[in-house]
């Protein structure tokens, strides 16, 4: 017994198997015998487990090329005591054929030292199997040669929709089963025992005869049966319920399927960026989207984005760089907008976004897209230039526009609405009218109108309110109330746009006033070409009577009387044309000739034109007049004008008092005030106050008075835009008291 | 040829008057001029030729425009008086305001008390025609 291992080699196509002294003795090999097959003699001797499992470890060996060593386990009844032993089994293919098939294998088969304890154990063996075909989660069967149940385990009663596995004795898959599944796997098994070759995890689709619809996957392994002396009795295998994984499988394929599509369709292209702990940078994988966006094919970046880079825009690239490496750094999102240039397209704004993930073995995937975003870009960058050309329009436009909401409450103000109420916007939004100091009565009619407008959903129109601000200044407002809807919300608001007119309605209100004084003069003027005419009609007649007197006079003194009142007629003529052309001449100067005048100048120089009705009349003055002031104004009419109320006052003096005049002068707001009073005659102004500045009125019986000084000075006065008004008593004096300007 | 009568004229204009008594003296000698410069001045001489008794006019040429008191103004305040005399004074209203359009105006609204409105200038043969 010193042989304990033999060399062996055995050549497949001819199933000739050579080998040493160990081997024959073992298979109990006559050593005459020149010629040894396997299949005749030596398969029919292993035991059927050790020959399958012979037969996979073979098959690993082939399937692998060789790579997976073949090796195996035997049992034998050895020698003349037939003393049980365990022989190890190693070898290699030797010779391929050109199509990969094993032509020639060769190794060692070497007695195991250790006694196997099969034989003792094989009870034990069998309670412990049986255990175990029934606690699998697999289907075990067996089947004889006509591929009917002997034996299944419980896992595939159960499937089976049986109660006990005994009940399948004697049954076909063709009553388990779906004919299709039924068939095929019974050819299976045919084939297996026609060939004695099993089949290992075919997948397999089954139907079932009782419910058509139930379809499960199943991967199946099916071996010859053989019984105690190796005679093929027929088949088994087990089966694995792989439904949930063929789910999962279909799932996955199908999702891969539609994320190809989808990045087939999606704008820009996807990808898969990984960056090993090595730092080894690679993309496993890359949408075809690249190929229109970075006229690069995929492959380009297969292991750098180097290329990807060098289509980055100069200026930007450092940016892109430094986001991508922050990204990897520290694992956050990456997310940047930039340039690239296109051979085709020119210069394109993409943006890139990914989100890396650290996997278990350290290394970094990042999935993430990039996009064309140029177009977007054109179109924000248009929006974001509008909104601040509008918000600038916004806020510098006169125009107060705000917007209140339903209540009342300021949602929206432009500068100029801030700057109205005095308030900082962020004071100004959230108020109602009456929190900014609105009057109620007014509060109240803006929000009536506002709910008017909200309900109506028509605008609202204003064209005069007048307020009058605090510092007592009135303004006027023109306001257009529409219909708004505020952003984020669909609650109703109004858009309020107010113009202010004041400028516009003081203009208008001072037209009012010239046209009144238009009116006024015009009415004089009227009534002065009634005068005039008359005026002039009656010293015409007294002439053309006194001419004809002259002729009738029969003495030389009487001829002499007569030419004395036709001079005086005459006169009287002359005068009233030269009334005329004062008039005429006062309506025709215009404003334009002004000149710095210095009221007390003028008031020396009037005084010196009346000097001797001053000196002959013992007239006093008492005078207050601010040294420096002046006025923009028409000199000429100054002078006349003070010359007049002068005259006028030195004239209708009390006989038996000694005149007092007062002259004052002095600015009071925009306007520059003349007042000239006296201590003479005073007027009953309720009986003569219209008549005062009209023509030849005069009251006193005065032989100077010609009744036109008044009439002119009033002219004078209101063609510059002033006013004259009279306080007067009869035998109280008289105040003339004169807006200049 | 009437009794001599007395004419008084009130008007502030001096040229006037003057021709007026001129025209009278030379056509209508018998008659007695007097002369007033506005109204008032003519009412407080007629209220002391009534008060002295001594001779009241007979017809007044009264002027319109004239200061102190006006024609009007004498119409309305010579009622009073007028009416304490017994003796029957013709009123001529004689001012350049008399037109054509408003002479209606003016006889409507004193038709009464005023006997005619003439226009001036007043030639001789007119005041002839009135004042015989």
């Amino acid at each position: 017994m010193s042989l304990t291992k033999a060399y062996w080699r055995w050549d497949i196509e001819s199933d000739l198997v050579e080998g040493g002294e160990f081997l024959e003795s073992l298979f109990k090999l006559n050593g005459d015998n020149e010629t040894i097959h396997f299949k005749e003699a030596i398969r029919p001797q292993l035991k059927e487990e050790e020959r399958v499992l012979l037969k996979d470890h073979f098959n690993e060996h082939v399937e692998s090329k060789g790579e997976i060593p073949f090796r195996g386990e035997t049992t034998h009844l050895f020698g003349e005591e037939n003393e049980p032993v365990s022989v190890l089994w190693f070898g290699e293919v030797i010779r391929w054929s050109k199509e990969g098939k094993p032509l020639q294998m060769a190794g060692l088969a070497k007695k195991k030292v250790d006694k196997p304890l099969r034989k003792k154990l094989s009870k034990v063996e069998a309670f412990l199997f049986f255990r175990l075909m029934d606690h699998l989660n697999e289907s075990i069967f067996f089947k004889d040669l006509e591929s009917r149940f002997i034996r299944i385990n419980k896992e595939c009663a159960r499937k089976f929709g049986l109660d006990d596995p005994s009940e399948a004795v004697g049954k076909t898959d063709f009553d388990i089963f779906g004919i299709e599944h039924a068939q095929e796997a019974f050819e299976d098994e045919q084939r297996i025992i026609a060939t004695e070759e099993p089949i290992f995890q075919k997948v397999e689709k089954e139907t079932f005869a009782d419910d058509r619809t139930k379809i499960k996957w199943a991967s199946t392994s099916k071996l010859p049966l053989y019984d105690e002396n190796g005679e093929l009795i027929g088949t088994f295998g087990i089966t694995r319920d792989i439904t949930h994984q063929k789910s999962i499988e279909e799932s996955l394929r199908h999702n891969d399927e539609l994320f190809t599509k989808l990045s087939e369709l999606a704008p820009g292209f996807l990808y898969l960026h990984e960056v090993d702990v090595d730092g080894n940078v690679s993309f496993p994988f890359v949408s075809d989207g690249i190929k229109e966006m970075f006229a690069l094919p995929p492959e380009a970046i297969q292991n750098s984005f180097s290329p990807l880079m060098k289509k980055v825009h100069r200026e930007d690239l450092k940016r892109v760089m430094k986001s991508i490496s922050e990204s990897v750094k520290n694992a956050t999102e990456w997310d940047c907008e930039y340039r690239i240039i296109h051979p085709e397209k020119g210069w394109r704004w993409v943006k890139g976004k990914a989100k890396p993930e650290i996997q278990e073995d350290g290394s970094l995937l990042s999935p993430g897209f990039i996009t064309d975003i140029t177009e977007i870009k054109a179109v924000s960058e248009a929006n974001a230039e509008l909104k601040q050309q509008f918000q600038s329009v916004f806020n510098t436009v006169p125009n107060l526009i705000f917007v209140k909401d339903g209540v009342g409450k300021y949602v929206m103000a432009n500068d100029a609405a801030c700057k109205f109420f005095g308030k900082e916007r962020e004071e100004l939004l959230g108020s109602t009218d009456l929190d900014l100091g609105v009057p109620k009565e007014k509060a109240d009619m803006f929000l009536e109108a506002d709910a008017e407008v909200i309900e109506t959903k028509a605008p609202q129109f204003f064209s005069e309110i007048k307020t009058t601000l605090a510092n007592g200044e009135d303004v006027w407002h023109q306001t257009i109330k529409v219909p708004f809807q505020q952003t984020g919300t669909n609650k109703p608001a109004v858009l309020t746009i107010v113009t202010d007119i004041t400028e516009r309605k003081q203009k208008e209100l001072e037209l009012n006033e010239t046209l009144d004084i238009i009116g006024d003069q015009n009415k004089r003027l009227t009534n002065f070409a009634h005068i005039v005419s008359h005026n002039l009609r009656n010293h015409a007649g007294n002439i053309s009577m006194l001419l004809t007197l002259y002729d009738t006079d029969e003495s030389e003194e009487e001829q002499e009387e007569t030419l004395g009142y036709l001079k005086t007629a005459s006169d009287r003529l002359n005068e009233s044309i030269n009334d005329l052309n004062e008039i005429v001449d006062l309506q025709q100067k215009t404003i334009n000739q002004h000149k710095e005048v210095n009221i007390n100048e003028y008031v020396t120089k009037t005084k010196e034109v009346l000097l001797t009705e001053i000196l002959k009349h013992n007239v006093t003055f008492e005078e207050d007049i601010p040294k420096g002031l002046s006025l923009e104004y028409n000199p000429a009419y100054l002078e006349s004008i003070m010359l007049n109320l002068l005259s006028n006052a030195i004239k209708y003096r009390k006989p038996e008092l000694n005149p007092i005049i007062g002259i004052k002068a002095y600015e009071e707001g925009e306007h520059t005030f003349f007042e000239v009073s006296d201590n003479g005659l005073g007027l009953d102004l309720e009986k003569h106050g219209e008549k005062l500045f009209g023509m030849y009125n005069t009251f006193h019986g005065n032989e100077n008075s010609k009744g036109i000084g008044l009439f002119i000075t009033k002219n004078q006065i209101e063609s510059m835009g002033g006013k004259i008004s009279v306080e007067s008593e009869s035998g109280h004096g008289t105040t003339f008291k004169i807006r200049l300007k | 040829m009437s009794t001599a009568k007395n004419i008084c004229i009130i008007d502030d204009d001096k040229v006037y008057t003057f021709g007026v008594k001129k025209i009278i003296k030379n056509h209508l000698p018998q008659n007695k001029v007097t002369s007033y410069e506005n109204g008032r001045i003519a009412l407080e001489g007629i209220q002391k030729a009534f008060d002295e008794n001594l001779p009241l006019p007979d017809y007044i040429l009264l002027d319109i425009d004239m200061p102190e008191l006006n024609g009007w103004g004498f119409l309305k305040e010579f009622e009073e008086l007028r009416g304490k005399m017994d003796k029957k004074i013709e009123i001529f209203v004689i001012s350049s305001r008399v037109e054509n359009n408003t002479h209606l105006l003016f006889k409507m609204e004193w038709d009464d008390k005023v006997s005619d409105f003439i226009r001036k200038p007043v030639n001789v043969e007119r005041l002839k025609e009135i004042l015989v």
